[in-house]
Order: C-alpha cells, then sequence, then structure tokens
C-alpha cells in the first residue's frame, strides 16, 4: 500500500460507522477506507468495542423457531456477489455506478464529470481532470472531500496523492490543480451533512430516553 | 458528548502483557487452512478463550451446520437484546437476526481472526443491516478483503495476541457497573473515536488498533507477491 498522508478525521469515520453520514459523504469515507489501512483499523476498532458491548448486553430469547428457519435460509438463499474493483475505481465506487464504468461528460478543456448521485442536500461526482487543469469546485456552502483515486493534486494546503482525501469547509478558499503527469482522477463529495442527523434521536431513543 | 464523566472511577487500564516480539514478515500470513488452522482452534480450545470465535473459524473452515447452530445459540439471544434495545420492534429485529446469520454463512471466508473476533465481526455485520433498515438505503461499505486460503502457518501469534488483547478489553467492561457501560455506549453511538473512548474509560483500544492495522499489513503484503 502506498503512503497515504491526509485521512478522514476518527470521529467522522465513528460517525460513518453509525450510519450517521448522508450517501455522498459515506461513499467517499468508504472508498477512502478501501484504500487506507490505517482508517480501516480505526473502525475495525471500533467493531471491536461493538462486540464486546454486545456481549454484555441482555440477552432476549428469540422466537423458537427462528434457528430452523434461518438453517432452511441458508440452503435456499443465494450470495448476491459484490462488482468488483475497476482499474483505480474502487469496489465502492464500482457497486455506486452499478459495474459500468464512467460515462465522462465534459466540463471544458482537460476537465470531465460524471455524477453519481445528486440530491437538493448532496452529491457525489467523479471527476477527471488532466495535468495542470484545476479541479472544479463543486460548491461554495457545506462539506467537500475530495479523494483522490489516480494522479495527484496540490493546492496551498499540500499535495495529495492517491488514497488521500482532503476534506474542506465551504469556506476554505483554495484552488486544487491537478500535477502533471497521468491524468487526476477524484471522488468528490458536497454535502450539508446534516441529513442524516435526523435520524439519530430515533436511533438512540430508547437509550437516551428522550 | 466530549463532556460526558464517569460517575465513579473506571477501571485502571489493565496492564497489558509484554509484547510478543513480532515475527519479520516471514511470509505466509494466510488464515484459512484447515491444517494450519487447527493449531490456532487447538490453542484457542485449551485456553478456553472466546466459544464464538471457534465456532466461526470452525464454521468457515468446515462449514459445519451443527457448528452453525452452537454459533447462533451464543450470539443470537444477545444480538436480539441489542437490536430492540436500539429501537427495533421484535419482528424487525428478529428479521435482522435472521438476515445475519444467513450473511454470517455466506461471508464465514472473510472472517479473520487476525483482524476480528466474532462478536465483533457479527455486530458490524447485524448493525450494517439494521442501519440500512432505519435509513432506506443502501449505505456503501469498503472493499471486502479476501483473504488467503492456500498456503499453510497462519500466524497464530499474531491471531492470539489480538484475541487475548480483547479478552482484556471483555473482562474490562464486564467488571464495570451498568451506568458505567451505559455511558461507554452513548459515547460509542455519539461521535467519538475510540482514541477518546480509550482517554474517557482506560480501555485498552489502542492496542487493539495497532494490532488489527498490523493484520492488515500483513495481508497485504502476501496478497501482494502472489
Ligand atoms: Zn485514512
Amino acid at each position: 500500500m502506498k503512503q497515504i498522508d491526509h485521512h478522514i478525521a476518527p470521529e467522522m469515520l465513528a460517525d460513518y460507522s453509525n450510519g450517521h453520514l448522508d450517501y455522498a459523504t459515506s461513499l467517499v469515507v468508504a472508498s477512502h477506507v478501501s484504500l487506507c489501512d490505517s482508517c480501516r483499523a480505526e473502525i475495525d476498532t471500533f467493531d471491536v468495542l461493538g462486540g464486546a458491548l454486545l456481549q454484555e448486553e441482555i440477552a432476549q430469547e428469540p422466537s423458537p423457531d427462528l434457528e430452523d428457519t434461518i438453517l432452511k435460509a441458508i440452503h435456499t438463499s443465494v450470495a448476491q456477489p459484490r462488482v468488483k474493483a475497476s482499474g483505480p475505481l474502487p469496489q465502492p465506487v464500482m457497486e455506486a455506478l452499478n459495474g459500468k464504468q464512467p460515462a465522462w461528460k465534459s466540463l471544458g478543456p482537460g476537465i470531465r464529470q460524471h455524477i453519481i448521485a445528486r440530491d437538493k442536500k448532496s452529491s457525489v461526482r467523479l471527476l477527471y481532470i488532466e495535468g495542470g487543469k484545476p479541479v472544479p469546485e463543486h460548491s461554495h456552502k457545506g462539506q467537500e472531500l475530495t479523494l483522490v483515486l489516480q494522479g495527484a493534486f496540490g493546492d496551498k494546503t499540500g499535495e495529495f496523492h492517491v488514497g488521500d482525501v482532503e476534506v474542506a469547509d465551504g469556506d476554505l478558499e483554495h484552488q486544487p490543480i491537478a500535477m502533471h503527469g497521468e491524468a487526476c482522477i477524484c471522488l468528490a463529495s458536497t454535502s450539508d451533512n446534516l441529513i442524516f442527523k435526523s435520524m439519530l434521536p430515533r436511533l438512540l431513543q430508547p437509550i437516551f430516553g428522550i | 458528548m466530549c463532556t460526558v464523566a464517569l460517575k465513579s472511577p473506571p477501571p485502571a487500564p489493565i496492564a497489558l502483557r509484554p509484547k510478543r516480539v513480532s515475527k519479520a514478515l516471514k511470509g505466509k500470513a494466510i488464515r484459512g487452512n484447515t491444517t494450519g488452522n487447527f493449531r490456532i482452534v487447538e490453542k484457542m480450545v485449551e485456553t478456553k478463550r472466546d466459544e464464538a470465535t471457534l465456532y466461526l473459524i470452525k464454521v468457515r473452515d468446515h462449514r459445519d451446520e451443527l457448528v452453525f447452530r452452537k454459533l447462533y445459540r451464543s450470539l443470537a439471544p444477545k444480538l436480539l437484546g441489542h437490536l430492540q434495545k436500539r429501537g427495533m420492534t421484535r419482528d424487525a429485529a428478529e428479521e435482522v437476526l435472521q438476515e445475519t446469520f444467513v450473511t454470517i454463512w455466506q461471508k464465514a471466508h472473510q472472517f479473520d481472526p487476525a483482524r476480528a473476533n466474532a462478536a465483533a465481526w457479527i455486530f458490524q455485520i447485524a448493525r450494517n443491516k439494521m442501519i440500512d433498515r432505519f435509513r432506506g438505503d443502501k449505505r456503501p461499505l469498503p472493499a471486502d478483503i479476501e483473504i488467503l486460503t492456500e498456503t499453510q502457518d497462519p500466524d497464530a501469534e499474531d491471531i492470539l495476541s489480538l484475541q487475548d488483547d480483547i479478552a482484556e478489553l471483555q473482562t474490562a467492561l464486564s467488571q464495570m457497573n451498568a451506568d458505567q457501560r451505559d455511558i461507554i455506549e452513548k459515547a460509542f453511538l455519539g461521535e467519538m473515536s475510540h482514541s477518546e473512548i480509550q482517554e474517557l474509560t482506560g480501555l485498552p483500544l489502542g492496542t487493539i488498533k495497532s494490532r488489527i492495522r498490523l493484520g492488515l499489513e500483513k495481508l497485504r503484503y502476501e496478497l501482494s507477491k502472489t
């Protein structure tokens, strides 16, 4: 694995694990984790704690026939194989594309994009930028995550190579430029990041008693 | 979230055993081989550690339905309790339980005891299914890591070290009172990183992260050679 210098903050990884991030942001986080052993170890550690807490739970006996139902189901249900990674595009991105290659649309000379998903509050897209061209800005508000999948880009905050992710708030003034050499392919999300916060009380209600 | 304080002091951080000298990357970080795993399974039985992990390894390597039933009986009741506590109706929780155990059977070949124990691996499967239900979408998941199954000599020491550390974590949690565990659970379900939880509680999570990372690196190294 190549050295990765720019990671997802552990708190955001925890949010991801708990299902609190919207689809667009989750896709970038899942893709970074696919490339980054350090962040994967962070979320795996989180799961170890979850498993340990699980062992301390008060047991509830399942319905007596559930065990046999499951034993029947393992013979009848067929596992859906996951779509495989393809070239620079990691498995979660290829799944989001339903296994198809991106259909690039030109945004100007040397710059193309493929929008994977977009709604009122968030979007996630692939960007293809030839060396020396600017990475197009995708939003002026909310939070932007930009993950490098091929090539590299740089701005005044530093250089970003394959696996690196830049997390920027809308007010960060920066103009990333694709570095010379191989074209830069990025996965970029923009989000107000609050969509699934509204789900949080519902999930936590029984615990917090609110 | 970050200002929660324990009502009574947490148990002192547990002194870790001196680290075993890790073998150099001598290759063969292979974990799926029946012959090789036999030793690990035996060692785990000897020390009467984590039954569920033992069952899961046997399910993975032998596709044994009787052992699969034992695995179900050892974890399903707690999982059902957990899902209902998280706000699911009993019917929905049992559906998630069923989907979870079918997935366990189908994906057992991906279980790597150098990176998780059975409770952690099964917890994340169930949690992901629960979240998908609450959200009504398919949340993107990280890429699968295929483990190798051909060569022999799994890195038994790495596996046992991680399983030991997890057992210590379990002991520390079980020695807490319900209020203390409740606070950890709230922190866990909030936005705290494992290092913040470690700071708050003294639970030895940093060591576990280091071991999981080592397990990943060794596996990548092996995969890069094939
Ligand atoms: Zn990372």
